[in-house]
C-alpha cells in the first residue's frame, strides 16, 4: 500500500508540475523559466539528500562528475527545457503523454547501443505508443 | 498569429516534446549505470540538477538580467513546478522500494492523465481538452507499461 500511495503522489507531483510550469511560462520566456526552475530544484534536492544520504557525498570522486555533468545535460539543460518548450507551445494535455514516450526512447537506445533483445510485448508497446502519438498530433 | 504560423508554432511544440522525450531517454540509460556503479539516485539527482542549471545559466547568460522584471506569482509556481517535479522523483524512488515495478510501473506512466486532470482543473480557460487527444494519452500509456512490464 505504501508503494502505491507514493507511486500516485509521483505521478500526481509530475502532473501538477507541467500544470505550475505552463501558469509560470504565460508571462516569462522558457529559457530563464527552466533557468529559474532548475536553480530551485538545485536547492530543493541537495537539501533533500544533504538531509538524508550525507554518506553518500563522501564517498564521491571527481570522476564520478562527468557522469553527473552528462546526465545533467541530458535531463534537465536539454530534456527541461525542450519539455517546458513544449509545454509553452502546445499546452500541458498534447505535450505531457508526448514527453511520456521517452520510455519508448530509453528502450530504443537499449536496443540499438547496449544489444538489448527487443520482446513481442515490447512490439506491442511501440505500436500502442506510436497510434497514441498520432491521435494526439492529429487532435484539433 | 496567423495560420501559417500557428502551424509551425504547433509543429515545433511536438518537436521539442518529443525531442524532451528523446533526451530523457538517454538521461534513463545514464541514470541506470550511474545507479548501478556510482551513487544513490538523490544524490546523483541533486549533482545532475546543479550541471543542468549551471550549463543552462552559462548558454543562456544573457537572459538572468530579465530575473528582475519576474513577478512573485511567476517565481512562486516556478518554485511549485519545480518542487512538485522533485517530489516526483523522490517518490518514485521509495515506491520502487516498497512495491513491486508491475504495480508502479503503470501508476506513475499514469502521469500524463493527472497532467490532462489538473489542467482541465485549472487551465480551462487557456487550454481546450478533447477526446481525441484523451485517447492518445491512455494509448501512450499502455503502450510504455507494456515495453516497463516486458523487461
Amino acid at each position: 500500500m505504501t508503494g502505491i500511495l507514493f507511486a500516485l503522489i509521483a505521478a500526481s507531483g509530475w502532473g501538477s508540475s507541467a500544470v505550475f510550469t505552463k501558469i509560470a511560462l504565460e508571462k516569462i520566456d522558457t529559457r530563464l523559466g527552466t533557468i529559474v526552475s532548475l536553480f530551485f530544484s538545485t536547492i530543493v534536492m541537495f537539501t533533500i539528500s544533504l538531509a538524508t544520504q550525507i554518506d553518500s557525498f563522501s564517498k564521491l570522486k571527481m570522476p564520478d562528475m562527468i557522469w553527473f555533468f552528462a546526465a545533467g545535460i541530458f535531463t534537465f539543460s536539454l530534456g527541461r527545457l525542450l519539455n517546458y518548450t513544449g509545454i509553452s507551445f502546445v499546452g500541458v494535455s498534447k505535450s505531457t503523454p508526448l514527453v511520456g514516450t521517452s520510455t519508448l526512447f530509453a528502450t530504443i537506445f537499449a536496443i540499438l547501443l547496449l544489444g538489448e533483445k527487443p520482446s513481442p510485448l515490447i512490439g506491442i508497446g511501440v505500436l500502442l505508443v506510436t497510434i497514441g502519438i498520432i491521435f494526439i498530433t492529429k487532435s484539433k | 498569429m496567423n495560420k501559417q504560423t500557428e502551424s509551425k508554432n504547433i509543429l515545433f511544440g511536438y518537436l521539442a516534446s518529443l525531442g524532451a522525450a528523446c533526451s530523457y531517454g538517454v538521461s534513463a540509460l545514464l541514470a541506470k549505470s550511474i545507479v548501478n556503479n556510482v551513487t544513490e539516485p538523490l544524490v546523483a539527482t541533486s549533482f545532475a540538477l546543479m550541471f543542468g542549471f549551471i550549463t543552462l545559466a552559462l548558454i543562456y547568460y544573457k537572459q538572468l538580467v530579465n530575473v528582475v522584471k519576474i513577478n512573485k506569482k511567476t517565481f512562486l509556481f516556478l518554485f511549485l513546478a519545480g518542487m512538485a517535479g522533485s517530489t516526483g522523483v523522490g517518490c518514485q524512488y521509495y515506491a520502487m522500494k516498497n512495491a513491486p515495478v508491475f504495480i508502479v510501473a503503470p501508476i506513475t506512466g499514469s502521469y500524463p492523465l493527472f497532467a490532462m486532470f489538473f489542467s482541465f482543473i485549472f487551465l480551462r480557460k487557456v487550454e481546450k481538452q478533447n477526446f481525441s487527444t484523451l485517447i492518445g494519452a491512455v494509448m501512450i500509456i499502455l503502450g510504455v507499461t507494456l515495453i516497463i512490464l516486458s523487461k
